[in-house]
């Protein structure tokens, strides 16, 4: 073959670094995921507030989520605001039963003193709601709460 | 023709590089915490048990109705006064007759209605908490010369001894459950 050329090989690019790339994303991606062990299914637009204190412990926290059902759901559920446990709707009475399951499948013994109830509460929900999930709390003595709120400026 | 060879581009630092922005993302990426206002609510109490009596002078009361208003120790007002007076009502030390006549014994009543907004009462919420803060970190500067946040435990639980956050939420009142808002 008398017209083909003959081919330049081109050196080829050192794949040596490949493995620091990818183990960078990893860390990143490690560091910024957040995990979300339960979907949503309720809308909750938390206020703004001055007064803020930060949940550094994840461990001790026990999200209530209170507010009116995403559109997916509103067929089903209606539009009132609604209260969400773990990944179902829930009504107040079910609060003690989720306390308690919760000590034994989630917080160790140790910290049952210092369990926090992180209420995600829609600005628009009305407190009649949430005074029914108060005084749940007090029954089964989960008394420290923190209503998860923004910075207001 | 002599083979050219071009020469191999040196990777050797290429790791450098990947750590070096490794560390950049490190240094920059805040990962969100939640924040919240903080309260501890009282133990439960049944209904029958009487309520303690408390003299008029020594509580300050915060009605919220159904249409997110607000009524400060019995007339109207704004969210916005509800800081400075809980200051004064606790710093009172007898000066006015109608605020409390020691901090020790003053309570800040906080009653909604079962219709009232979680924005309104947060933020009432909030207010209160601040002009406790803005007492407790005073006293603390009067005190020790210090902020609250350097005392240590002793000191803080003095300071709080001082200036106790009582804090009633009486029952809701139940008169806009299911309001529309007025056209």
């Amino acid at each position: 073959m008398p017209f083909k050329k003959k081919q330049k090989d081109t050196p080829a690019i050192t794949t040596a670094s490949l493995p620091d790339i990818v183990f960078m994303l990893l860390c990143f991606f490690m560091v910024v995921t957040k995990m979300r062990d339960a979907e949503v299914f309720v809308k909750t637009n938390v206020p703004n507030a001055t007064e803020l204190q930060k949940l550094e412990d994840k461990t001790l926290l026990n999200y209530i989520y209170i507010g009116s059902p995403t559109k997916q759901y509103q067929e089903k559920m209606g539009s009132a605001p609604r209260i969400q446990l773990d990944d179902a709707f829930a009504t107040p009475e079910d609060i003690p039963v989720w306390v308690e399951k919760r000590k034994i499948n989630n917080i160790s013994p140790d910290k049952h003193g210092k369990m926090i109830a992180a209420m995600r509460i829609d600005k628009d929900a009305k407190m009649g709601i949430i005074t029914k999930v108060k005084t749940e709390l007090r029954k089964v003595n989960l008394r420290k709460v923190s209503y998860l709120a923004g910075k207001r400026n | 023709m002599p083979r050219e060879k071009t020469p191999e581009i040196n990777a050797g630092s290429m790791a450098d590089i990947a750590f070096l922005l490794l560390v950049f993302f490190l240094v920059t990426t805040t990962i969100s915490t939640d924040t919240g206002v903080n309260t501890v609510l009282p133990p439960y109490i049944p209904p029958m048990a009487d309520p303690p009596k408390i003299e008029r002078q020594n509580l300050y009361s915060i009605k919220i109705n159904s249409q997110n208003q607000l009524l400060l120790n019995g007339s109207e007002g704004q969210y916005t006064q509800i800081k400075g007076n809980v200051i004064e009502f606790l710093t009172n030390y007898n000066r006015r007759q109608d605020y409390s006549e020691n901090p020790r014994v003053a309570v800040v009543s906080i009653q909604n209605d079962n219709g009232t907004d979680f924005d309104t009462y947060l933020t009432v919420y909030n207010e209160v908490k601040a002009g406790y803060n803005a007492v407790w970190e005073a006293y603390a500067q009067k005190q020790f010369g210090r902020n609250m946040a350097n005392l240590t435990q002793v000191e803080v639980d003095s300071v709080k001894a001082e200036f106790p956050q009582l804090l009633s939420e009486a029952e809701p009142t139940d008169f806009g459950q299911e309001t529309v808002p007025v056209q």
